[in-house]
């Protein structure tokens, strides 16, 4: 809440002819120069009262007076999450050089993903039209509190093919609650052409929990 | 004669002084207007290079866009962009495309870094489109350069190479899209899968980078 009570001013008598410009007019020009300087020039203190908010210096940035002490706004950067290997499961396998990760930032409440799935540990081709677990309720995989917003997230996500030419070669890629809900489960459709792809990204893959 | 507040200006007559109307109390009002006026308004602009002229002359912090960030702020005569907040402009990348490839007509192909100062995730977020320079089908089936090695700035380069699934269009019946691959060249390969778009200026027939970002610092090992 933003206070600007105006708790100087006099309220003249009924039908009073004068003005008095001390009490009336000036407490008042005073009192609104001290309220809105923190803004217009940053780094003062003085006559801020709790919740108001000011720029603040270093910086400046802009900041909330708390009654006793700056408070300045939550560090979105600094709350993400290190990037950590998603837990896969056999006979699929992260792709070497691009391991798949996932990360998280609780301010934003996002997690994303980044890297990719073998159908096996030769690079067999995937089948088409068919679904395959990727990580399920594995210790140490993305937690159940980070689960997609409404449920489950589905999106499409692209594959490199080994052999060309392809018809059309993508994925699709569902993230859910497993039975157990305690950590995510993740999925992928194959919807590629003849001779199968070698691998999945999921570089794109991200969701709102 | 009255005095005046030290930042505003805003006039105070002394006790023996006739009030005048329009300049001891309209002139003030109208200052104070245009002070609220920044706190409770948004400074709502389309330009990538926001013109902040004015806002620097009246000394006040400046909110571009139409989210509720204050992102602008006044220091030392001029204009500060909070680092914990910080979003680049808009960057150009149409000069880094090969010669077989034109940014799209009035859809730019650009990147902007969202980062702050000294901080380890560094996001990188694209727009735009390209088409064939000849605005012919563009060769599906074949994995083509779109940017070639060492053009994308270091910096804006991923640690690892990141894949996106984008719409490639097609005038046809014919489904057509695209995989697009940056890597830690600096390099953007583009790959076409379905039926070759057909030519021509449609919207249809080029490739979109829109919603493609990728964290830098992320490393694939």
């Amino acid at each position: 809440m933003a206070y600007f009570n105006f708790t100087k001013i006099v309220p003249p008598a009924p039908n009073d002819p004068t003005v008095n410009e001390a009490t009336q007019l000036n407490n008042n020009w005073d009192h609104i120069e001290t309220k809105l300087t923190p803004y217009v020039n940053g780094g003062s203190l003085s006559g801020l009262e709790a919740g108001q908010e000011f720029l603040g210096t270093p910086g400046p940035r802009a900041s909330v007076w708390n009654g006793t002490a700056r408070r300045e706004p939550d560090d979105i950067d600094a709350a993400w999450t290190a990037w950590t290997a998603v837990p896969i499961i056999s006979p699929r396998v992260t792709r070497p050089g691009n391991i798949l990760k996932w990360r998280q930032n609780p301010l934003m409440r996002k997690v994303e993903l980044r890297g990719g799935v073998l159908f096996d540990a030769s690079s067999n081709a995937w089948t088409l039209g068919a679904t395959f677990l990727i990580t399920n309720d594995v210790a140490g995989g993305i937690p159940g509190t980070s689960f997609p917003v409404g449920g489950a997230m589905i999106g499409p996500t692209p594959t490199a093919i080994a052999a060309a030419p392809a018809i059309v070669a993508g994925a699709y890629v569902t993230v859910d609650k497993p039975v157990a809900n305690t950590f995510c489960r993740i999925r992928v459709q194959y919807m590629g052409g003849p001779g199968g792809g070698n691998f999945i990204a999921l570089d794109q893959i991200w969701w709102w929990y | 004669m009255g005095t005046y507040t030290n930042t505003l200006k805003l006039y105070k007559p002394v006790d023996v002084e006739v009030v005048d109307v329009e300049q001891h109390l309209n002139y003030n009002w109208d200052i104070c207007d245009k002070q609220f006026k920044r706190l409770l308004e948004y400074e709502y602009v389309n330009a990538p290079n926001p013109d902040v002229t004015e806002a620097l002359n009246a000394s006040r912090y400046y909110k571009p866009y139409s989210n509720s960030l204050i992102a602008w702020l006044p220091s030392a005569g001029g204009f500060w962009q909070d680092p914990m907040t910080f979003v680049s402009d808009w960057v150009d990348a149409r000069f880094l495309l090969t010669e077989d490839w034109n940014s799209f007509p009035d859809f730019r192909i650009c990147y902007r870094v969202i980062t702050k100062v000294g901080g380890t995730t560094s996001t990188v977020e694209w727009a735009g489109a390209f088409q064939s320079v000849t605005q012919g089908p563009m060769g599906f089936g074949a994995s083509q350069t779109v940017i070639p090695p060492d053009q994308i700035p270091v910096g804006v380069r991923p640690n690892a190479a990141h894949y996106f699934t984008a719409n490639a269009g097609n005038t046809a019946a014919n489904y057509a899209f695209a995989r697009l691959q940056f890597n830690t060249n600096g390099e953007l390969l583009f790959y076409g899968y379905g039926n070759t778009p057909s030519a021509g200026a449609s919207i249809e027939n080029r490739v979109e980078l829109t919603d493609v970002s990728y964290c830098v610092e992320v490393t694939g090992t």
